[in-house]
């Protein structure tokens, strides 16, 4: 039976944070899972995720990501990119006060030494008419198992105070 | 000054640290970067959009209806 156990979480403090780095990742699970809580302090209703392994800034993701917004659907890709792009999962400083985007990502098969993939799925709720649902997928070129996973968000926008990653672990077995 | 957080996930330390000037010059790569995409993106989205009300606009000075249009776009 499948074992589901946080390995750690993070909460951004007063001053905000340019991005959250999960650093010595255990290679002792099978997948890793990240819950992810966040709001950015980008001018926009909502912000992009983004996230990077192994400290590779190089341009070896390749990402496609579709998302809707209630009345409108749009399909986009990054590839190759320096980050994942996982479209608008974050909210922005526009959007209703005290709203944090979630999303989830899952990295399968992490300490593999074959390419990775990684699945994200989002919702920025705004209390309005306006929400975006957003679906990733995207596989990073790398090989080495991961042992570091750094989650930001676009151009120079800041993760706000309380924003929170969880990391998970599952055991298949 | 920007900075980033750390968690050591072996030991749970949370550490916050700076970002160097080289971490702050490819922030503002990226942003310059990704805006620049942005906008290309848009124009793309956008003579698109364009040519399709021009090709509708063509279609009913032929004669074509709303209904007929709309077929030969679905």
């Amino acid at each position: 039976m499948a074992t589901y156990k946080l390995i750690e979480s993070k909460t951004v403090g007063a001053g905000g944070a340019a991005s959250i780095e999960f650093t010595s990742i255990p290679q002792t699970y099978t997948d890793l899972v990240f819950a992810v809580y966040v709001r950015t302090d980008q001018s926009a209703t909502i912000s992009n995720m983004l996230f990077q392994l192994n400290s590779d800034t190089g341009s070896n993701y390749y990402s496609k990501v579709f998302w809707g917004n209630g009345s409108s659907t749009t399909a986009d890709y990054a590839e190759p990119a320096t980050y994942f792009y996982a479209g608008p999962a974050f909210s922005g400083s526009v959007s209703t006060a005290t709203f944090f985007g979630n999303a989830s990502i899952y990295i399968p098969n992490y300490t593999g030494s074959t390419v990775k993939t990684a699945l994200t799925e989002s919702i920025t709720e705004d209390d309005a008419t306006t929400r975006y649902n957003a679906l990733s997928t995207g596989r990073w070129t790398g090989t080495a198992a991961i042992t570091s996973v750094k989650v930001f968000s676009g151009g120079s926008a800041n993760l706000v105070q309380y924003s929170t990653i969880s990391l998970y672990g599952i055991k298949k077995s | 000054m920007a900075t980033k957080l750390v968690v050591d996930c072996s030991t749970g330390i949370t550490t916050e640290v700076e970002l160097t000037a080289e971490e702050v010059a490819q922030r503002e790569a990226d942003a310059a970067a990704w805006a620049a995409e942005l906008a290309e993106r848009e124009a793309e989205a956008t003579a698109k959009a364009e040519a399709k009300a021009s090709a509708i606009a063509k279609l009913a000075a032929l004669g074509l209806t709303e209904g007929e249009v709309a077929a030969i776009l679905a």
